[in-house]
Parts: C-alpha cells; structure tokens; sequence
C-alpha cells in the first residue's frame, strides 16, 4: 500500500511548498512601501546536491532548514523608487495567483487520488 | 507555518498601511493649522515602515524568509514652518508673518492614494490565503 | 477430504492446505515468516495501516492542540491515508472470510 502513496507524498511537498511561497510573496505585498526593502521568492530545488546552489546561482541564500527551498532575492534593481523599494505590485500579484492556482491543482489531485485509491481499497465497491 | 503565519504577515502590512492613511488624512486635516497642541503650527507626521519578523515562526524552518512590516515610528516633520505675509492675522508674529505647517496637500493625497492600494493589495493577498485553506479542507472528499 | 478437519481447527493463514478458490489461492504449505511479515502479506498490511492510523490521530491531536507545525493539509492527508489503508486491510479479510466461508461449503 505504501507505494501507492508515493505521488500522494510528492504532491504533498508540492503542496507545502506553494503555502510557504504565499508567505514570502504576501510579505512582498506587506512591505510595498518599505524603504530599502527587496522582493524576495521561494524556489523549489528540484534536484541536486544543495551545497552546489549557491555556487551555480548568484543571488540564492540557502535555507536554514530543509535543502528543498531556497529563497531568492530580487537583485535585479529594476524599477526602483527613490527610498530603494523595488516591489512590483503586479508582478506580486501576478505570482500570488499562478501560485495559488498550483495549490488548488495540487490539491484537487491530490483528492482525485485518494478517490481512486479508495475505490480499489475497497475492491469496487 | 499553516497559513496563520501567511495571513499574519498580510495583516501587519494592512495594518501599516492603515496608520499610514490615518496619518496623511490627519495632515491633509490640519494643512491650514497655526496653533496645535503644545504651541505653534502644526507639524507634518510620517510613518517609518520597516519589514519585521512574525510572531511564533523564530523556530520554524523558513523564519528567516517571514518578512512582514511594522510601524516602527511616527515621526514629526523637522522642517520649518511656512511662513506667509499676513499682518491681520490673529497669529502673526512681529514682523507680520503667520506660520503655517510645511504640509503639500498634492503629497498627502499621493501617499492616501498608495496606501490604499497597497491595502487593497493586502486584502488581495488574505484572501488568497483563506481560498488556498480551503482547498485544503477539500482533500479527500 | 481430510483437509477440511484441520482448515476447521485453525484459520490461521500460516497452515491451510490444498484447497484453493477463484478468488484466492491458498498455496498446499506452510508459509514461511517472510511471506507473512513480508510486503504484500496481510501481517504487513495490517502493521501499515496500523501505522498509518497511529500517525493521523498524532496529526489530529497536534492540530487541535494548535501546533503550528501541522497545516491543515498535513493533517487531512494524514487522515485520508489511514481510511484508505483501514479500509484496505478489511477489504482483505473479508476476501479471506469469504474464501474461508466458501472452502466450509464445499461438497466433500
């Protein structure tokens, strides 16, 4: 039974992963007028060896905890305003919703599985 | 971190924002005032915003990404007061002139007007937060 | 046939012996511990779902106690996964019942 689960546990890491992105992107949204503040995002390791991130990709500061999420910050140093906050508000808010959106399509899949599994448990019936 | 942390953050900037509109509709109120409290005319506050961490999440894995914003201080305009010609003024001083506080309507509007937006952009970003919770409480059925 | 007597005495599935039925073959042997503590086995099913049960009630207790640390989709995961492995554990004992039943009302 446990291999069954296995896509249900990969879509759960995915699942964990769009929530703590919402929370690094709302902060964005909370410190628009914050001065010298710069967006930051979560990006998702998909595979490889943690210790060569920071070597391959400027700009990434390696999470204190697990190897799978790293937080980037925007240092491109576009579109500033005088007292050094570069948030753009649609670009934000355009990544809020394709990341909602991800968390709602894993969800509902990871429900269509369950179903599916739950009707062979119970041999059709 | 459930999505409590996340609905923290856009709290504290709904917040923030919130102080800043109270702040710049309490300017654009008091733009002609020569004598507010304490003496003398009245002076322009503004808000210093800084990002701040969040409650409860210093132990969490990504507390270093939880960045949400707080007022740190409401500071008072350091600048002179704008002075106009004005001798039958109740308020003129020897020479004539009548201080008044060093506040630019135009401004005061332009900071209401992004504070809004920003706060708009927090409600945004809560809701955001409760629809993603309640997918959640639809796994499995 | 002989073989009866003894499927009589004891159910267990380690000794059953020559009987066999379309929906589940029960092999003429005993079987040794890895096929019954093995995966597949109903022993290793039975232990899963055990486990699993043991881990939603946690993530239960933890979430109502306010553990910030199990989100709701943690804990709802959790849940669904140990009906399904409950479910699937029961689903295979009564296949076992039902061959069980089957194998008493066999003409001798």
């Amino acid at each position: 039974m446990t291999a069954n689960f296995s896509t249900i546990d990969h879509l759960q890491a995915a699942l964990t992963y769009h929530r703590e992105r919402h929370t690094v992107l709302a902060g964005n949204i909370a410190n628009l007028d914050t001065p010298g503040y710069r967006s930051a995002d979560l990006v998702r390791q998909v595979q490889g060896d943690p210790s060569s991130l920071a070597v391959s990709e400027p700009g990434h500061i390696a999470s204190a905890a697990g190897p799978d999420f790293v937080t980037s910050l925007d240092d491109s140093g576009k579109l500033q305003s005088p007292d050094g906050n570069a948030v753009s508000l649609e670009r934000e808010l355009a990544k809020i919703d394709a990341n909602r959106t991800r968390y709602a399509t894993s969800a509902e899949l990871v429900s269509r599985r369950f179903a599916l599994l739950r009707y062979a448990a119970g041999d059709g019936t | 971190m459930d999505f409590f942390t996340a609905m923290e953050v856009s709290a504290s900037g709904l917040s923030a924002q919130r102080t800043r509109m109270n702040v710049a509709a309490s300017n654009l109120a008091n733009a002609q005032t020569t004598q507010a409290e304490g003496g003398g005319p009245y002076k322009r506050k503004d808000v210093v915003l800084a990002a701040t961490g969040v409650a409860g999440t210093e132990n969490t894995p990504y507390a270093q990404a939880v960045r949400g914003v707080e007022v740190t201080q409401i500071s008072q305009d350091s600048k002179p007061p704008r002075l106009e010609y004005d001798p039958g003024h109740p308020q003129a001083n020897a020479q004539g002139y009548v201080a008044y506080p060093n506040i630019n309507p135009v401004e005061e509007m332009v900071d209401m007007i992004t504070a809004s937006r920003a706060y708009e952009a927090g409600i945004t970003s809560m809701s955001t937060a409760v629809n993603m919770a309640e997918r959640a409480l639809g796994i499995g059925k | 046939m002989s073989a009866i007597a003894p499927i009589g005495q004891n159910l267990g599935l380690p000794s059953v012996e020559g009987m066999q039925s379309p929906e589940l073959r029960i092999q003429n042997k005993q079987l040794e511990p890895h096929e019954t503590q093995g995966p597949g086995s109903f022993g290793h099913i039975l232990t899963e779902a055990r486990g699993l049960e043991n881990q939603a009630s946690t993530a239960q207790d933890r979430f109502a106690a306010g553990d910030p640390g199990m989100g709701i989709h943690e804990v709802m995961i959790a849940t669904e996964k140990a009906n399904i492995a409950v479910r699937y554990a029961a689903t295979l004992k009564n296949k076992v019942l039902e061959a069980y039943r089957e194998l008493m009302q066999t003409q001798v």
